[in-house]
């Protein structure tokens, strides 16, 4: 069977509450042609295959709000599950923190002497030394973290 | 290699933009100081916090701002990540900016809001009323199809910016589409 475009089926994920976030975040990835179903893979260790699911998960409490039970399911309870359940693989990234530097002045000074070099920037024009104020080590798509930092404030 | 992020939603341009790298942050630059991009400042209303964000980032800084162009008013927010072993140098691994309102179009809240009547005017509001849901002598720039949550949420935003609305739903009420969705369905909606 093949996955279905991610794009097209993500808004089922909508309804749950807990991936709420995630949906706006794939409304902002898919205009950009990021490819999300492989983002949600490597950052949050989460396999879909929406038509399996809907085949799946049959039964009382899994009825879907836009057909009422008759074509799709809702996936609340099934993403609430630590565990497989059925071909739905949800395993939170277990991975131990990174042992970074902390921030070794006060934390507003650092932001805001960021701000103040962004600024200098922005007013100078001389747009080829933003990059020198962006983070240069090398951080794989594993590292894109919380999705909602990118979309939300 | 800068593998830095910076997301832009409509304030720097017309369009939605996330660039990473020198090229992408130069031509963001380029762009926002076309639109004119100046005055960013720490919002004060939001702290500054400290927090590991994911395993694999670790500590990072993470602040929000306000800014301005000669045409929007704009926030943000930036994650500062580490750039040395001492925790001296911190560079930006997202930057986030977003368009929040229009100048000169201002949403209507709070002291501004409208308030039902003005000062000397004796029009009844019911004449008021009847007169808004026949839009006598309004143009209408805005036309909203369907009055569900979305049609009413949108058309009140949109009042609040003075933008004549016109919406129009195929059902005799406002939210009969939810209204009559389940039988076991109760809408709050009048």
């Amino acid at each position: 069977m093949n996955t279905p475009s991610i794009r097209s089926e993500f808004g089922y994920l909508a309804f749950t509450s807990r991936f709420g976030s995630l949906y706006s975040a794939a409304v902002a990835y898919s205009r950009e042609y990021v490819p999300l179903a492989s983002l949600l893979k490597e950052v949050y260790q989460i396999e879909l295959n929406f038509r399996q699911v809907s085949a799946t998960l049959k039964g009382p409490g899994h009825s879907c709000f836009s057909c009422n039970g008759s074509q799709h399911y809702t996936f609340r309870r099934a993403m609430d599950l630590p565990f497989k359940v059925g071909p739905i693989v949800y395993q939170p990234v277990q991975q131990a923190a990174k042992s970074g530097p902390k921030p070794a002045r006060p934390i507003t000074e650092i932001a805001q002497e960021w701000v103040t070099h962004f600024n200098t920037i922005l007013e100078s024009g001389n747009s080829k030394t933003l990059s020198s104020l962006f983070q240069a080590n090398g951080m794989n798509l594993q590292s894109l973290f919380n999705l909602r930092d990118l979309v939300y404030i | 290699m800068c593998l830095g992020f910076w997301k832009d939603h409509l304030s720097t341009s017309w369009e939605f933009h996330t660039v990473q790298g020198h090229q992408g942050l130069e031509q963001m630059a380029q762009k926002a100081k076309k639109a004119g991009l100046a005055k960013v400042q720490l919002d004060a209303s939001k702290p500054v916090t400290n927090r590991i964000p994911a395993p694999a980032i670790g500590e990072s800084i993470m602040a929000s701002i306000l800014f301005e162009t000669p045409v929007v008013r704009g926030k943000g927010v930036f994650t500062l990540t580490s750039a040395d072993d001492t925790g001296i140098e911190w560079k930006c691994f997202t930057l986030y900016t977003v368009l929040y309102e229009l100048k000169g179009h201002e949403e209507r809240k709070g002291a501004t809001r409208p308030r039902g009547y003005e000062d000397g005017d004796r029009t009844p509001w019911s004449e008021k009323r009847r007169n808004a849901e026949e839009m006598q002598g309004i143009e209408p720039y805005v036309m909203v199809i369907g009055a569900g949550h979305a049609g009413c949420a949108i058309a009140a935003r949109l009042g609040m910016l003075d933008i004549p609305t016109l919406v129009i739903e195929r059902n005799p009420r406002v939210g009969d589409s939810w209204r009559k969705r389940y039988p076991s369905y109760i809408s709050l909606l009048s």
